[in-house]
């Protein structure tokens, strides 16, 4: 089976799951994440990504197993991974602010 | 309530200028992660799943409304509008910038709280009882203790870098609510023959991936001697205990490698080579800590009031409120009254920005402005006139917190889990969002009667698992959610870890497997005066495995 993986972290600044987009620049949405295929690739990828982090952009790289959905979106595999993409699975937000948002 | 000295408040101040300092140069890149990780984890700050998280330290649980508010600010101001109290009475933040977290340490400090020692193998923030100096059955009120251990054991120099994190537990009363058979040091007071008052002394106990119940070290400890003896129980385990291995490094570890009566011959002997120096208490200074936490004056008032009975018959949900969330007080007229994090469905230990408000308002108006954290995530009014309670019942009402369910079966325990926590394995709150759903009836989860169901998301067991009476893992299993189920656990004093039961459930079936435990509880209990707990100690494992995983949906 053909390797599918993106590259995700968090940012420095709030901690926030960003995802590799392409050298010094990271997204907030898996789907748009720059994908690898090829082991030679991936390292390629952490090298930068691992730069970004000396650049104080973000926290502690690591590549994530992805597939393709159904739809043909990008998503995580692993239920940790999917949470980190798509935030906690529960109605956490108080009724006043998840109104807002 | 205790109040700051001049120390503490330069001291927590520092601190604060000082992690200032850090995170500027963190951001500005002069500090790396590794350089950084352990200067914020020193002043509470994590890096989970989403966002940074911030745990602050509510010290031995107690809170003025001041400081509540506080936390509903710092909330609104710079999270999402919420918090989550924790089973080590603390209070977390799960979304803080990283930039303004010196600007909540320096809001805390305006209030005499920070974030110190709530992470780090160091000695922890000290919990007590939640019903310290109020409850009818309390021998003697342990926070004045709690808080001379506090000022003793702060930026300890000899202790900042112990093998592993130590956690301190002390409780007032024959009945143990804090748990101190699973910290790695146990304070019981209890009264000698002679009919002084000092501690029975337990150590190595804990939880998480080694759950071991803690050893007694000591029958009958003076009060004087407090700090003498846990700085000689300090010192042989920073001493022996190991640090090439942070899963063999706490003290439970060397207390079971060693043997009690091994530490207690090493412990005992450097007390008394140490007993009678600078460590020992005199009476003048415990008597000025003691007079910080005196119990407010409380007028005199009949024991029974006839605004609560009328009430209560009237209204079967404030019935059920003074049933299991009303404890007796030690003046007559007054109640203890817990506020349940705990509603139908919600999320165990959650509070809004608006709910802190409104409890912070009740606190201020009807309990002499105290409050307590539990560790069983509740909030506590400790000092609460009968006649107050069926006001302090509609306001909790509105704030959709009145549910009466202290100690049943929907009042259960859950670490935050796979939906925030770096650590977690599986997701812990989904699981007692559901349990809580199937027997969110009242009158049912009444007639079930007491029943601690606590769930964890990991071996850690921040969701004191091994001590429910009906514990639940999470795990992984290959990438799916698998519920592993413990019987038996007690975190009273009786305390006991809980036996698994056997092969785990998936997330769909967990409930399910509840459910079937406790219809099996109400066919072999005696009657309603025996609950789930001496139930299971009466007729052992077997039956309740029998009836999971040989009858029904697993035949």
């Amino acid at each position: 089976m053909t390797m599918l993986k993106v590259i995700s972290a968090n940012t420095l600044a709030d901690g926030t799951v960003v995802y590799f987009k392409g050298e010094g620049s990271w997204i907030k949405e898996i789907a748009d994440a720059k994908t690898f295929t090829l082991d030679a690739d991936l390292k390629a990828g952490l090298a930068l990504a691992k730069a970004d982090e000396k650049h104080d952009l973000v926290v502690d790289p690591f590549d994530v197993d992805v597939q393709l959905s159904k739809d043909g979106h990008l998503e995580a595999i692993s239920l940790r991974n999917a949470i980190r993409a798509k935030g906690p699975t529960i109605a956490f937000l108080p009724a006043s602010i998840a109104l807002r948002s | 309530m205790y109040r700051y000295d001049e120390f503490d408040t330069g001291f927590v101040n520092e601190r604060v200028a000082q992690f200032r300092d850090q995170v500027a140069r963190r951001l500005s890149g002069e500090l790396t992660e590794d350089q950084f990780k352990p200067l914020r984890l020193m002043n509470g700050v994590y890096l989970q799943l989403h966002a940074y998280m911030l745990r602050i330290a509510i010290p031995y649980g107690t809170l003025s409304s001041r400081q509540m508010r506080k936390l509903a600010f710092i909330a609104r101001r710079y999270d999402k509008g919420y918090g989550h109290f924790t089973t080590r009475q603390n209070l977390q933040f799960n979304w803080p910038a990283l930039a303004d977290c010196p600007d909540i340490l320096a809001e805390l400090a305006t209030v005499e709280m920070h974030a110190i020692q709530t992470s780090g193998n160091c000695i922890r923030n000290v919990t007590v009882d939640h019903f310290a100096g109020a409850a009818a059955d309390e021998i003697e009120d342990p926070r004045p203790y709690a808080e001379i251990l506090r000022q003793w054991s702060s930026i300890h120099p000899e202790y900042s870098y112990l093998p592993r994190k130590f956690k301190i537990a002390l409780n007032g009363a024959p009945a143990d609510r804090a748990a101190i058979q699973v910290h790695d040091l146990g304070f019981q007071i209890v009264r000698n023959d002679k009919g002084e008052i000092g501690f029975k002394v337990y150590v190595g106990g804990g939880q998480g991936r080694t759950p071991l119940v803690a050893r007694k070290i000591r029958d009958f400890l003076p009060k004087a001697d407090l700090l003498t003896y846990a700085n000689a129980i300090l010192r042989v385990y920073n001493l022996e205990g190991r640090r090439d291995n942070k899963y063999r490094a706490r003290v439970k570890i060397l207390v079971d490698d060693r043997g009690i009566d091994a530490i207690r011959e090493a412990v005992e002997a450097d007390f008394s080579l140490h007993r009678d120096e600078h460590l020992s208490l005199p009476q003048a200074e415990l008597d000025r800590i003691a007079a910080y936490f005196a119990m407010p004056a409380l007028e005199d008032r009949p024991a029974r009031s006839a605004a609560c009975e009328t009430r209560k018959a009237a209204d079967p949900a404030f019935a059920r409120f003074m049933t299991y969330n009303v404890v007796p007080h030690k003046k007559d007229g007054y109640g203890i009254a817990m506020i349940s994090l705990k509603p139908i469905g919600g999320i165990p230990g959650d509070a809004t920005a608006e709910q802190m408000e409104a409890i912070a308002d009740l606190a201020a108006s009807y309990s002499h402005d105290e409050l307590r954290v539990a560790h069983e995530q509740n909030l506590v009014l400790p000092h609460v006139a009968l006649d107050d309670m069926p006001v302090i019942f509609d306001k909790l009402v509105e704030q959709g917190l009145a549910e009466g369910n202290i100690g049943l079966v929907t009042d259960i325990i859950a670490c935050p889990g796979l939906d925030y926590c770096a650590l977690a394995t599986a997701r812990s709150i989904p699981i007692a969002q559901r349990i809580s759903e199937r027997f969110g009836n009242g009158d049912r989860a009444a007639e079930i009667g007491p029943l601690k169901i606590n769930v964890s998301g990991c071996i850690n067991a921040c969701g004191h698992h091994h001590v429910g009476h009906i514990g639940i893992l999470g795990l992984d299993k290959k990438g799916v959610e698998s519920y592993q189920i413990a019987l038996g656990g007690s975190a009273d004093e009786t305390c006991e870890i809980g036996r698994v039961m056997g092969p785990g459930f998936s997330s769909d079936e967990i409930i399910d497997a509840i459910e079937r435990l406790v219809n099996t509880y109400l066919k072999l209990r005696t009657g309603k005066a025996e609950d789930f707990l001496s139930t299971f100690r009466r007729v052992g494992i077997e039956p309740f495995q029998e009836a999971v995983y040989f009858t029904g949906a697993n035949l």
